[in-house]
């Protein structure tokens, strides 16, 4: 039952791509500390041989203690395949945009079918799904994982080896990438690249376990002297190892060593390119040499001697070679665009980076010139983060503990007895995307997981939303035993029923907007508003247990003659967003402008008004911007006719966008496109969509008022003056563009939205459960 | 005004940054460098922009059509799973056709959409252009007439400064004092020239109108045989040498003659053959019999009756026989003309009665004499004849009539 499967398109000790390497390390490795690994992968032998073929035989081998099964690949139509690969490698680079498919014309299914297929594998993996504890899928972009992983998405973790390129942005890695259980990176880069493709909903489950290498596990050793005709003492060169095609970027090495060359024609430095591959480099250039594939012991050799290690590289998730060259203390350059190898390098310091052909020609130079003290001294620097992150023993331990092996062997905590069976919950409406329901729908989960019965009853219900939650009929379906947790927020007709509760309840108060503010726009909510809060005080004396969502509410309830109110966040996970964006919606906001967001129901107390105005002045100021306001109103309300008209007399028609209520795959676009998120509501009773904000790495721009402060925490910047526009202006300019400002209020914002996440909430959930508990214990 | 909880912030930093920001606004906006104002913007009709965007929402909503089965609210329970499960089949069957279909639809709603920005844009930039265009025309105009004025003076400066290096020589050569020569030539009349060039740019009107009129004489020059190899043609007042050009033009043998040296430099500049010289003393160094035709446009007006008379014989003398004389002058006979527009020109000496005109060509030795009347007012300035037909005939008789009038004679 604990075996662990690896599934790829290919397996051997003999493969050097990088992913296949990775592959046979961790199984073999994990099979030697004496767990059952299987490996699942085709009958083809290589990626370089023809994917319809099967080269191998079918059935089970036994390597090394590892179990290998193969199964036959499909036939499928090379032509066609190349097409749509060609199609899709024809894309600028600059054109690809995270969430809009690139594979245009259905070149997208073309690529995928006609990939390397197995269907005898993906029938084995539906059929014998319980006779493994994880499937472990690598690399991302074939068919094989492809169609292979939603099979058992619920046991398998993914290690994608993303690199940023056309293939990243096919819609079925998005599939894959969101219906995996968890993920596996192999460096910082790659994850940073992950969340930057599919948005915040992946960020929980993903999780670096590093790459180690082989070089670590040994004594440094007798080296050959001599390679392929080079006496590696005598020779200075810089030294390119890797797969040799225009995808790993070695034509432009070897352009910028000819212009290297010919800007310094005295110069003595070669380079030396090894690896397999089909194209032939050194033959047209003086001063390169191409060895082709390398044994082990020269491709060392050649590593140790060299002057540097260049990987030019733009696509890598995670680059073997240069740990391998600071295993010997040789300094590396990287491409300055490649999120894995450059995060790597700058972490280190082992290295320098380069992007354009001159950066690489300017390297050529600074390496052939710097002394070998320097050079060393770089290469220690990389040695010392590489035993960090690329040894062995410290990354296999990673996955043990991620794929769970270890946890095993502990017994699951026992459930303590309880005097309630059931807590109900209870809201005056329910709907999707609302921050109460999404509360309920949480706290209901952590209700069952804690083994009680559990139910969502509500007095309006979303009609998308029925499969969540039950409507409220006096009470039907709630025995007067029951556990019952009310939320309150606007006036509804459920007072008098929870009053007469005779079971432990609980109330959580989700804040009253003031009425004064409805006081124009609409009379109809105002009087409701009102209702809610009258309703709140004739509630105060039934409720020993309650709790606000932000201690700005408990305040509010004290007022109204609760006795000592705890506090129950808003729980903001953002796992919700592990869901597709609308990609009609990203393109039309990814047209250059800045994108200004707010996220809030049009009303007075959210203040849009200003924040139009405010827009205006920023727009005239600098110009290039939009304006979205997402948030459901209605046509006829007078502050919506109100807002319409400030913007017909501003001349902002255009500029604004009022989006309505929207799903969350329109609202995942609006966030994913949005470079500021401004707010100048004067009344928040917690403000979900600032943290929401924060999930999606936008800076968060704030007036001081109500709950916001609270809610912020050492996320964002609050100002505490509406009136000079021009000032909040230049703050907005600063926010979005100046990348210091930015990236100090991101990295606050990346821990203030921990708080929210339902693991941090739990206590005092829990705490609020115990106190209906002890009610019910009288 | 600003505040926060992260600890990584400097406040007082992020402060100056605001600061700076803020002059960096300023400057900005005093250099009229922010963006363009929504009203220069608002070029098409903003109704229909609005309406387009609309549809294209509409569109935008549909883009996904067959992708899902509704929720059939309106069934409930066993029906509703079979409502579901019956629309799930079909949306599963309809896909052959759906998915390219929606591949189709959202490939469509983005062009459109690349499109309608690419239309928007270039409204802009065509408005902006437009706008740029008329300045730039508005510009140009007038530094058109600077030129001219310009050119003119140059052309006046290089004279002068040529007669000063001339005299300068002659004075280094005869070392002997010249004074008085000098002065002479630096004062005498052809100092005036450059003006009386703008004078006639601001009211002979412009060089298009004159050729448009001067085109009417072209036949009575060929049936004169005038403009072949030794019939010349004669242009006396040559001017801006419209005529000459004409002539050119119909491969006429033509040339020029002008006392105004700004005006004969310019006409050589075109390559016109002129001479720079009097009327009747050039006239008079001519041998009998030897031009084919002799015109004289606006001239005699600016002749005293003495050179007037001299002219006409010494016309008579020089033509061949068949030749032609052709002398335009304005018509007194228009009240305007004779009352006001006249006097416009400060060196005309006074208006001349068509027919003395006549009388005077005809005595003086031409035969076939004729008076041509020319150039009357355009329709829409004479007197409307609905009202009062016979005052307003009478008064356009004498208000509107020809502006000008021509003496046509013929040698025997």
């Amino acid at each position: 039952m604990n075996t662990v499967a690896f599934v790829m398109p290919w397996f051997g000790a003999h493969l050097k791509g990088g992913a296949e390497q990775l592959a046979w390390q961790v199984a073999n490795r994990l099979a030697k500390r004496g767990y059952k690994i299987e490996v699942l992968t085709t009958c083809c032998s290589s990626f370089l041989e023809n994917w319809s073929t099967n080269h191998l035989p079918a059935g089970v081998e036994m390597v090394d203690g590892l179990t290998v099964r193969r199964f036959k690949v499909d036939k499928r139509h090379d032509g066609r395949f190349n097409h749509a690969n060609t199609f899709a490698l024809a894309i600028p680079p600059q054109q690809l945009q995270a969430g809009i498919n690139p594979f245009t014309f259905g070149t997208d299914e073309l690529f995928v079918t006609e990939n390397i297929n197995s269907l005898a594998l993906e029938r084995y993996l539906k059929r014998k799904k319980n006779k493994y504890h994880a499937f472990v899928f690598l690399p991302y972009l074939y068919g094989v994982i492809l169609n292979g992983l939603p099979h058992v998405a619920d046991k398998s973790w993914l290690q994608p080896c993303l690199h940023d390129e056309v293939y990243a942005y096919l819609p079925q890695v998005e599939t894959i990438m969101r219906s995996c259980h968890g993920l596996l990176y192999n460096s910082l880069g790659e994850e940073r690249l992950a969340q930057n493709l599919f948005g915040p909903g992946i960020i929980r489950k993903g999780e670096v376990v590093g790459v180690g290498v082989e070089s670590f596990d040994r004594q440094q050793q007798d080296l050959p002297q001599r390679v392929a005709g080079f006496d590696l003492d005598q020779e200075k060169y810089v030294l390119c190892l890797g797969r040799r095609d225009k995808t790993k970027n070695t034509v432009l090495l070897v352009e910028a060593y000819q212009q290297y060359r010919t800007s310094h024609p005295e110069s003595t430095l070669k380079l030396i390119i090894a690896g397999p591959g089909g194209e032939q480099f050194g033959v047209r250039v003086a001063g390169v040499s191409d060895l082709g594939l390398v044994s082990e012991q020269d491709k060392e050799a050649l590593l140790a001697g060299c002057t540097a290690l260049f990987q030019p590289s733009r696509n890598e998730s995670y680059s073997r070679v240069i740990m391998e060259a600071w295993f010997y203390n040789r300094p590396v350059a990287a491409h300055g665009e490649c999120l894995a190898t450059a995060m790597a390098v700058e972490a280190a310091g082992g290295g320098l980076l380069a992007t354009s052909c001159d950066d690489w020609a300017q390297l050529f130079h600074q390496f052939n010139t710097m002394p070998e003290d320097d050079l060393a001294a770089l290469g220690r620097k990389g040695r010392e983060y590489a035993l960090q992150y690329a040894e062995w023993n410290a990354v296999i331990d990673r996955y043990e503990t991620i794929l769970g092996l270890k946890a095993l062997t502990i017994s699951p905590a026992e459930v303590p007895r309880t005097a309630l069976r059931t807590i109900h919950q209870l809201t005056p409406g329910f709907a999707y995307g609302d921050a109460i329901s999404n509360q309920t729908m949480v706290i209901r989960d952590l209700l069952k997981n804690k083994g009680y019965k559990s139910e969502i009853f509500t007095e309006q219900i979303d009609p998308s939303m029925t499969h969540e939650a039950r409507l409220f009929k006096n009470g039907k379906g709630i025995k007067p035993n029951a556990g019952l947790i009310y939320h309150h927020s606007i006036g509804a007709g459920l007072t008098d029923f929870v009053i007469n509760h005779p079971g432990p309840k609980g109330l959580i108060y989700h804040n009253i907007t003031p009425p004064e503010f409805a006081r124009d726009a609409d009379p109809e909510l105002k009087e409701k508003l009102e209702q809610g809060l009258q309703d709140l005080s004739r509630l105060a004396p039934h409720f020993p247990v309650n709790a606000g969502v932000s201690r700005f509410n408990s305040h509010d309830l004290e007022k109204s003659g609760f006795l000592s109110p705890s506090v129950v966040p808003i729980c903001i996970a953002p796992e919700k967003w592990n869901l597709p964006a609308e990609p009609n919606m990203l393109m039309r906001l990814r047209d250059g402008k800045d994108n200004i967001l707010f996220v809030g129901r049009l009303a007075a107390n959210k203040c849009q008004h200003d924040l139009i105005d405010a827009f205006a002045a920023y727009l005239g100021l600098y110009g290039n911007c939009r304006l979205i306001l997402v948030g459901g109103f209605m046509e006829e309300e007078n502050y919506y006719k109100s807002l319409k008209e400030q913007i017909r007399d501003r001349g902002l028609e255009g500029d604004v966008l009022f989006t309505g209520k929207v799903t969350d795959s329109i609202l995942h676009s609006c966030y994913r496109s949005a470079h500021l998120f401004w707010s100048m509501s004067e009344h928040e009773g917690f403000g979900v969509p600032l943290i929401e904000a924060m999930w999606f790495d936008i800076p968060v721009l704030a007036y001081k008022s109500s709950a916001v402060p609270e809610t912020l925490g050492e996320g964002g910047l609050l100002f505490t003056d509406k009136q000079d526009r021009n000032q909040l202006a230049a703050v907005a300019r600063l926010l979005m563009h100046d990348p210091e400002v930015r990236s100090k209020i991101l990295s606050g914002q990346q821990r203030r939205r921990q708080v929210f996440l339902p693991e941090s909430i739990q206590v005092t959930l829990e705490q609020f459960i115990r106190g209906m508990e002890c009610l019910a214990k009288q | 005004m600003l505040e926060t909880k992260n600890p990584e912030i400097d406040l007082v930093q992020l402060l100056e940054k605001v600061g700076l920001e803020l002059k960096l606004q300023q400057k900005n906006m005093a250099e009229g460098r922010n963006r363009v104002m929504p009203e220069d913007l608002a070029i098409n009709d903003p109704y229909a922009w609005s309406q387009l965007a609309t549809t294209l929402q509409v569109a935008e909503q549909n883009v996904n059509a067959g992708a899902e089965v509704t929720s059939m609210l309106h069934y409930h329970g066993l029906m509703r799973k079979m409502a579901r499960f019956l629309g799930k089949i079909t949306v599963f069957l309809g896909r052959v056709i759906t998915i390219p279909q929606r591949n189709f639809n959202s490939a469509i709603l983005h062009s459109f959409r690349v499109i309608l920005d690419g239309i928007r844009d270039m409204n802009r930039n065509t408005a902006h252009l437009e706008r740029q265009i008329r300045l730039v025309d508005e510009k140009l105009e007038k530094k058109a007439v600077v030129i001219e004025y310009l050119k003119t003076g140059l052309i006046t400066q290089e004279r002068r400064v040529a007669i000063l290096l001339e005299e300068l020589r002659k004075q280094v050569n005869a070392a002997a004092g010249n004074q008085e020569k000098l002065a002479l030539q630096l004062t005498g009349p052809d100092i005036l020239d450059p003006l009386y060039l703008a004078f006639e740019n601001q009211f002979r009107g412009s060089r298009e109108e004159i050729r448009e009129r001067l085109l009417e004489y072209v036949p009575r020059m060929r049936a004169a045989g005038a403009g072949t190899p030794g019939r010349e043609i004669l242009d006396i007042g040559c001017g801006r040498g419209e005529w000459l050009e004409i002539m050119a033009d119909e491969k006429l043998l033509a040339r020029g003659l002008d006392l105004n040296q700004v005006l004969v430099q310019q006409c050589r500049d075109k390559g016109f053959e002129v001479i720079e010289n009097n009327a009747l003393s050039y006239l008079r160094s001519l041998p009998d019999n030897s031009l084919g035709a002799i015109t004289a446009f606006h001239l005699i007006e600016h002749l005293d009756f003495d050179d007037r008379v001299a002219l006409f014989d010494e016309s008579v003398r020089v033509l061949k026989s068949g030749g032609v004389a052709l002398f335009e002058t304005p018509n007194p006979r228009n009240l305007l003309v004779g009352a006001c527009n006249f006097w416009a020109d400060p060196t005309h000496i006074r208006p001349l009665y068509p027919e003395t005109h006549h009388f005077l060509m005809e005595y003086r030795g031409f035969c076939k004499v004729e008076l041509l009347f020319l150039h009357p007012h355009e329709q829409e300035q004479r007197l409307p004849e609905h009202e009062a037909p016979q005052l307003a005939a009478k008064l356009n008789e004498v208000l509107s009539c020809a502006r000008d009038y021509t003496v046509v004679g013929y040698k025997a």
